[in-house]
């Protein structure tokens, strides 16, 4: 004690220091208690939800990319499809073609045989009548020869011939 | 009596008629009786016409044969 | 009033009356500049009205000096007397008389006791997921001080020292605002700068002998050469000593020093003491105060981070 008092120091002196002490300690509590502490908890709380936030945006955006993705492929596989759909149905549509054209070409073929062979048949027809024509005229012409140049001494012979037959026969041949 | 009818053209000659109905009658009997009709369109020969039976001689018709052996012998 | 005196106050009122007319005349001209705009001439009319705008100000306030020298009689040259420690107040504890200062103290105490009660209870209920206003100032501070620690020492001392100096910084501008207000700052006296010195001590050997355990921290006071030990550790331990005390005297110092300035302007303008005082004020109570505030804490950071250094980083 006198050691203190012997630097100017009095009990008092003491006193203060140790209850500026606690007070400070006080201070220090109160403020951490009231103040500090509940901020940073609020603090805390709100990176973790800043965080967890972000990860699931990650997450969502992982599985977004992963769906986008996935439609993606599907997408491109529609379309394959389509294309194959398309070119299918452009062959088949071909093929009808072909077929249609076949058969008509077939049926202007049969149309066209059989014009000309009706044609031909005309033609034969017309031919053939022609030749009868003639033969008719040749004959006529004949006919009318034979009038002039028939006479008497032809009709004899027929007779005969006529007569010899029916010798021969016993009977009338015709 | 037996009616036979011949139709004849206008180039036969009486007798040469005659001759006919004569050879005929020698041939089929004596009982016939014919009648001749004229018919220029035969040209020539005659058709008899006897017993129902008709014989064709004419020229006409052995023209028409002609025609049509000509004309069948070209489809044959 | 003697002669003198009216003819300091009539003379102020001349000036007065010039520079109000000069102020009204060149406002006028400037007005009257439009779009020709000649930099030089306008800059050079601007100061002059500026100029008579102060010459009004001084001739009042030089006025109002002497109004009031005239009616208090106070004079320049009073007499001052200060004490190294605060005045002895009349509380009493267990006989013992308390120092002014240790009340003011808990006087801080109080105010901040009630401040944190309404603070808890009214306004962090209302905290918002996105800080706003108020809210922003008080998250920034945490956050400053929080930072400012783990930067100062490490990760875990930080975060168990930044409401300590959160404390302390909120005790220091409390205690320069008391000095605004003419009364006896606590952080003035070297008592009040003492405990905070010991809780200083206290908390670097705390630490230092948490972190590097009782031998390990020995050793860091050493030095590098075992040879050289029994001769390092008494040197390092008095230099620790040296540390509470170092920084008690310094704030101390520096927030006596401000004060014996206040009292010396106050007293040598004496009646003349309108609005100086203020306007230095500005600067020795309240920005002085703040950089010796923000000096303790960086030092206090420091000396602990060096008494848990370990000798081999």
């Amino acid at each position: 004690m006198e050691m203190l008092e012997s630097l100017g120091m009095s009990k008092d002196l003491i006193a203060d220091l140790l209850i500026n002490i606690v007070s400070i300690i006080v201070l220090y509590l109160v403020v951490k208690k009231l103040a500090y502490n509940p901020v940073r908890k609020f603090l805390n709380a709100r990176t973790e939800k800043v965080e967890a936030a972000k990860a699931e945006a990650q997450k969502n955006l992982e599985e977004a990319t992963e769906m986008k993705e996935k439609y993606d492929e599907l997408l491109k596989e529609s379309e394959n499809a389509k294309a194959e759909a398309i070119k299918e149905g452009i062959n088949n549509a071909r093929a009808e073609a072909t077929e249609i054209l076949d058969s008509a070409r077939e049926q202007a073929k049969t149309i066209v045989d059989k014009a000309n062979k009706n044609a031909k048949a005309k033609e034969q027809e017309l031919i053939d009548s022609s030749r009868d024509e003639i033969v008719n005229l040749a004959i006529d012409a004949s006919a009318t020869l034979l009038k002039r140049d028939f006479d008497d001494a032809d009709n004899k012979r027929l007779i005969e011939d006529f007569l010899d037959s029916l010798k021969s026969n016993g009977d009338i041949d015709a | 009596m037996r009616k036979s009818t011949i139709i004849v053209a206008d180039n036969i000659t009486t007798p040469t008629y005659e001759y006919l109905c004569d050879e005929l009658k020698k041939k089929l009997g004596e009982d016939i009786e014919f009648e001749y009709k004229i018919d220029n369109s035969i040209i020539g020969g005659f058709i008899l016409n006897l017993d129902g039976i008709v014989y064709d001689n004419s020229i006409k018709t052995q023209l028409d044969r002609l025609k049509k052996h000509i004309k069948n012998g070209d489809e044959a | 009033m003697s002669t003198a005196e009216l003819i300091k106050i009539g003379l102020s009122v001349v000036v007065f009356v010039l520079c109000l007319v000069g102020n009204i005349h060149f406002k006028g001209v400037l007005k009257n500049f439009g779009d020709d705009f000649d930099k030089k001439k306008f800059k050079k009319k601007k100061r002059l009205k500026t100029l008579c705008f102060s010459g009004m100000l001084i001739s009042v306030w030089f006025a109002f000096g002497v109004f009031v020298t005239w009616f208090s009689g106070k004079h320049s040259g009073m007499h001052i007397e200060f004490s190294m420690f605060g005045d002895r107040s009349s509380v009493e504890l267990f006989g013992l008389k308390l120092g002014e200062t240790t009340i003011y103290t808990m006087i801080i105490v109080l105010i901040v006791l009630v401040l944190c009660l309404l603070f808890r209870f009214l306004v962090f209920p209302k905290f918002k997921e996105k800080p706003e206003g108020f809210q922003n100032v008080i998250e920034l501070c945490v956050e400053t001080i929080e930072n400012f620690c783990i930067n100062a020492t490490d990760k875990k001392a930080g975060k168990s020292l930044a409401p300590y100096m959160f404390s302390l910084a909120i005790y220091l501008i409390l205690s320069a605002s008391f000095e605004l207000f003419g009364l006896r700052a606590p952080t003035s006296d070297l008592v009040v700068t003492f405990s905070m010195g010991l809780l200083t001590f206290i908390l670097l050997n705390y630490h230092g002998f948490r972190k590097l355990g009782f031998g390990g921290r020995l050793k860091a006071m050493g030095g590098p050469m075992p040879a050289m030990r029994p001769i390092m550790i008494p040197m390092k331990i008095v230099s620790d000593i040296a540390v509470p005390i170092s920084l008690a005297c310094r704030l101390f110092g520096n927030m006596l020093g401000g004060m014996i300035v206040m009292e010396l302007l106050k007293g040598a303008l004496g009646g003349y003491a309108a609005g100086i005082p203020g306007i230095a004020g500005l600067y020795f109570n309240l920005f002085h105060p703040l950089i010796q505030a923000y000096i303790f804490i960086t030092l206090s950071l420091t000396f602990i981070d060096e008494a848990m250094e370990s000798s081999e980083e």
